[in-house]
């Protein structure tokens, strides 16, 4: 996810708030809604991104990163990041930031390893960068679920609205 | 004067009202403005207004595009959206007729400019099942008229016309160039966090800029759902807020994007990559050269997980709470995917 929890859940009851319960004419259906904002105020305090799949992407970026340089040792170093002790205590905000300084060292490497300064085993490195790209890209897949657009635009544009809501958009 | 929230009817139409009588040069009136809530960046809303002119009452169903503070591309200018389809006028290229044009957001909170109501429905690139969007008669009619529009923007004649004036690049070595700089501000703008793929990506796209074989006017949003259709005619090519001076190429990449042909064999479920070249050759007497187009969709693809950064980042710090743009957001590592399939057939 590319959002922030916290502007998310905001998000979500600001929408339930504004755009749908005004526009809900069930009662038990305009309950069950604030019954939403109700729950979502309640866990949001009690609310962050699951660990593991942070804690892991962390660690793909770190061997990725140490395979790298065992290659091409003479690229430029990165800024320091997490030790192993602080990694095993991080919290779920401080494993994403890590995730984010390894993203920028591998995007470094990247752009050291096509520059003419490029010197070792440029080849294997960049293929092993390239693969874990594609490796990290393909587990964030599993966590993705196939998008709604097709049912948005359905509700979006029924009946004769679709012809005046799409007319120009 | 107070503050306009310019995503309320009652709100706009209370300072449209005084702007339009200044410029019909007398009494106007206009009906409830109706928003229509689709699309992700500018606003639109629909009005009926009646005026005179030269003492004959002219009765017109309008339609009010407002490019509001917390949209994804703001600062917006209604300007060259605005030249583009007043030079386009009567050309082979179907565009609503623009009225007026301001972007001092003092006026109305925001730029806007003001043009004709357009009758048709949007086909949309999404279906239930990912098939086909069209039956075969209808992907052909369609398809033909979809590139004849295309084509004719292509081969307008600009220079002497007021899209002119729009930003873009006339140096043919520097349109890729010129875009590549153009996406990447707002991919930095949008994300401190760094994609390694668009990263690398950018990379790329510096080291196999094609030059363009001519400069035209560029769409730069050229798909299905951007156009209207009523009884198997195009009346409208809409959503012209990306519109540029550049490579045509650009618009033939875009059109190839997976992101518009779901698990459809045809480009905008339209046609086949094959039959999308000769068309287009016929049409514009240019030459579609492979490289170029599969270099064109690399970047198309680029822009477009871009874009969905930009949806990201409006949602987060714009308080702008459509939910769409959020779940945009969550579909990057899917764009990033199909970015380096793409680059790998273009390599």
């Amino acid at each position: 996810m590319n959002n922030s929890l916290e502007r998310l859940i905001a998000g979500i009851i600001a929408t339930l708030r504004t755009d749908v319960i005004p526009n809900v004419s069930d009662a038990y259906a305009r309950g069950q809604a604030i019954g939403v904002i109700d729950v979502l105020n309640n866990i949001a305090p009690r609310l962050e991104w699951a660990r593991a799949p942070l804690a892991e992407a962390v660690a793909q970026r770190r061997a990725a990163v140490q395979a790298v340089r065992a290659l091409v040792p003479q690229a430029p170093a990165g800024t320091a990041g997490l030790s192993d002790q602080a990694l095993a205590a991080a919290s779920s905000a401080a494993l994403a930031a890590e995730r984010d300084r390894l993203d920028g060292e591998i995007s470094d490497l990247i752009a050291w390893a096509q520059s003419a300064d490029a010197r070792g085993d440029v080849a294997a490195a960049t293929a092993l960068l390239r693969q874990h790209v594609h490796d990290e890209l393909t587990r964030e897949m599993k966590m993705t679920k196939k998008p709604l657009f097709a049912e948005i635009s359905k509700a979006t544009a029924g009946g004769q609205a679709k012809i005046q809501d799409k007319s120009q958009n | 004067m107070s503050a306009i929230d310019t995503f309320d009817g009652e709100s706009v139409r209370s300072r449209l009202l005084p702007y339009l009588h200044g410029q019909v040069g007398g009494d106007v009136e206009i009906g409830p403005l109706k928003r229509y809530t689709v699309g992700f960046s500018w606003l639109t809303f629909g009005f009926n207004a009646v005026w005179s002119e030269g003492g004959i009452r002219v009765a017109r169903d309008l339609i009010l595009r407002l490019g509001p503070p917390s949209g994804i591309f703001s600062p917006y200018r209604a300007t060259p959206e605005f030249l583009t389809l007043r030079s386009l006028a009567g050309s082979g290229v179907p565009v609503p007729q623009v009225y007026w044009c301001c972007d001092d957001s003092a006026v109305l909170g925001a730029p806007f400019f003001v043009c004709a109501f357009v009758k048709g429905d949007a086909p949309v690139p999404w279906t239930a099942d990912g098939g086909p969007a069209f039956d075969e008669a209808q992907r052909v009619n369609l398809g033909n008229q979809f590139l004849g529009a295309l084509a004719a923007l292509h081969n307008f004649a600009w220079r002497d016309m007021p899209v002119a004036k729009i930003d873009g690049a006339t140096d043919p070595a520097q349109t890729a160039h010129s875009e590549i700089a153009f996406w990447e501000k707002r991919m930095r703008k949008w994300s401190s966090r760094r994609y390694p793929m668009l990263e690398w990506a950018l990379l790329w796209f510096r080291a196999h800029a094609p030059t363009a074989q001519r400069i035209s006017v560029v769409h730069g949003d050229y798909r299905i759902g951007n156009f209207l259709e009523l009884d198997g005619r195009i009346t409208a090519m809409l959503d012209w807020e990306l519109v540029h001076l550049g490579d045509p190429m650009e618009d033939l990449g875009w059109i190839c994007l997976q992101a518009w042909r779901g698990r459809s064999p045809y480009m905008c479920h339209m046609f086949t990559r094959d039959e999308l070249k000769s068309k287009y050759e016929a049409l514009t007497g240019l030459t579609v050269d492979p490289a170029a187009l599969h270099y064109w969709e690399a970047f198309g693809t680029f822009k477009l997980a871009v874009m969905h950064l930009g949806a990201s980042f409006c949602f987060e710090t714009r308080d702008f709470n459509d939910l769409r743009m959020a779940g945009m957001g969550a579909q990057l590592p899917r764009m990033l995917l199909q970015l380096e399939s793409v680059m790998e057939r273009a390599a």
